[in-house]
């Protein structure tokens, strides 16, 4: 910007001292300069128009420098405009009073050329400056917010409720630790009587994380469409897993890659087939309350295009229930810097066992939030809840 | 997170101190970029003082490990705390880079 960009108001009683400020400002290049003879013209002309800079004399008639001055910085909107102080040379404590209010910066008159120029030229500079930073957050704020809507839209919210056919009730919540994050769930139909559900947690936090979970969603919703195509629904959850991780290990030169559960549950038989590649052992469960974790040995997607991974199966009890879950429950800390860990969040599991799936998240989440407290959440938090039978 | 390069037995060492998690571990990632594309080299990255790592950090010693592996090099992990190891476990990331428990052995598997 040059100076003859920038809009300068000069507010001063004395006409000769705003006619030689304005003509010094002139020489300067600052050709965009207005007057005001009082504080009360300066307010209503700093009302009306933007200024990027004031120059404001203290002592005068009705309302003075201080006044103006109070009533800027009070204005949100007018808070950040940027005041110099015209003093004379002997008001010292006058001008350490505005500099206390909020004003910039003060000259001494008479003016001397070349502290016109430093402190005119910095104020200015620190300004434009201060509304680049500003622009540009609000522009990353409202680009984040968007992209936070996307993600959370792109996960299911319509969660399936018990019917005689399909026993089966079901609730998931995700909450990434940033405006968006890498967790997902999923769950989709992949036969009349087969349900698929999945919990994902891509590597790292924020926007890399965020557009590999997209891919990775999508990549998993795709070839789960092929194979059920392919093959009736009769395919394992590690063939699935197999070709979604041979597909997302292909332009992957910054080795992003996703721990995940995901699963095959037969609806009328209460039969859970599983693969898990990395992820959190997920909690299989009687409304008794008594546990089975379902881990493997199996790498995470994404880094090794040739792996085979491998399922497991396992059986629902009638009203029993699956708790699958990304480490943002059992990583998240307190303010004392200590681990929330397996064994709280298996308590809670057991001693709401027989509840519905959208309350036991709701319990599992409230006794996380009594846990940290004031905490900061640190990475991205993934719970779903599953509930077979009658 | 603090970086310090050595070198042992004709193996470059590279002890990592701290925090390696998002913030600090590009940092990471760019200084084994840096020694890793020199060919042959043989590394050994040192967590003794590592106080924990993300699964950002995870990612760069994944890269690395391809890095190395294409500049003909070697690259050896030694050093990590209990709760590292479990993390490696969990996602059985031994399969995918050499992890031993200390220096000496990191040493002996790279000479």
């Amino acid at each position: 910007m040059s100076p003859a960009d920038y809009a300068l108001l000069i507010v001063d009683d004395n006409p000769n001292n705003r006619f030689t400020l304005a003509r010094r400002l002139t020489r300067e290049g600052y050709t965009n300069v207005t007057q005001a003879e009082n504080g009360r013209q300066a307010l209503d002309l700093i009302k009306a128009k933007p200024f990027d800079l004031v120059l404001l004399d203290i002592m005068m008639p009705d309302i003075n420098g201080y006044e103006v001055l109070e009533q800027l910085k009070k204005d949100p909107k007018l808070r950040d405009i940027p005041v110099i102080m015209i003093s004379a040379i002997d008001e010292v404590e006058s001008v350490v009073r505005c500099i206390e209010i909020g004003a910039e910066d003060y000259l001494p008159k008479p003016f001397n050329v070349t502290l016109l120029r430093a402190r005119v030229g910095a104020t200015l500079e620190k300004k434009r400056m201060r509304d680049e930073i500003t622009r540009h957050t609000r522009r990353m704020e409202r680009e984040l917010a968007t992209a936070r809507a996307i993600q959370l839209s792109m996960v299911p919210t319509d969660f399936p409720t018990a019917a005689p056919e399909r026993p089966i009730t079901l609730y998931a919540v995700l909450r990434p630790a940033r405006e968006i994050g890498g967790d997902l769930y999923d769950f989709f139909w992949v036969a009349p009587d087969c349900i698929c559900l999945v919990v994902a947690d891509v590597s790292d936090k924020g926007a890399p994380a965020a557009l590999y979970m997209a891919r990775a969603k999508t990549v998993i919703r795709v070839v789960a469409t092929h194979l059920a195509d392919a093959c009736g629904g009769a395919f394992s959850p590690a063939e699935l897993v197999s070709k979604a991780n041979s597909v997302l290990c292909q332009d992957n030169p910054h080795m992003m890659f996703v721990t995940l559960f995901l699963c095959l549950l037969n609806v009328r038989s209460g039969e859970l087939t599983w693969c898990n590649a990395g992820h959190n052992a997920p909690y299989l469960f009687s409304r008794e309350g008594v546990l089975a974790a379902l881990g493997t040995e199996d790498i995470p997607a994404g880094l090794v295009p040739t792996f085979t991974y491998s399922s497991k199966s396992a059986q629902f009890s009638d009203g029993g229930s699956l708790f699958i879950f990304s480490d943002g429950i059992t990583e998240a800390m307190n303010e004392q810097s200590e681990l929330y860990g397996s064994e709280q969040l298996e308590a809670t599991i057991r001693s709401h066992a027989d509840s519905a799936p959208s309350d036991l998240v709701a319990a599992v989440l409230q006794k996380l939030q009594s846990f940290t407290g004031t905490a900061a959440q640190s990475d991205d938090i993934t719970v779903l809840a599953c509930r077979w039978g009658t | 997170m603090e970086m310090n390069e050595g070198t042992q037995d004709a193996v470059t060492v590279l002890e990592v101190a701290g925090r390696v998690d998002s913030v600090t571990a590009p940092d990471l990632g760019d200084r084994l970029t840096s020694l890793l594309s020199t060919p042959q080299r043989r590394l050994l990255i040192d967590f003794q003082r590592m106080e924990y790592i993300s699964s950002a950090g995870f990612r760069v010693l994944f890269v690395a490990s391809r890095h190395a592996r294409d500049n003909g090099g070697r690259l050896a992990v030694c050093g990590l705390n209990t709760k590292a190891n479990e993390l490696f476990e969990i996602a059985d990331f031994h399969k995918l880079i050499k992890v031993v428990p200390t220096r000496d052995e990191g040493l002996a598997a790279l000479n």
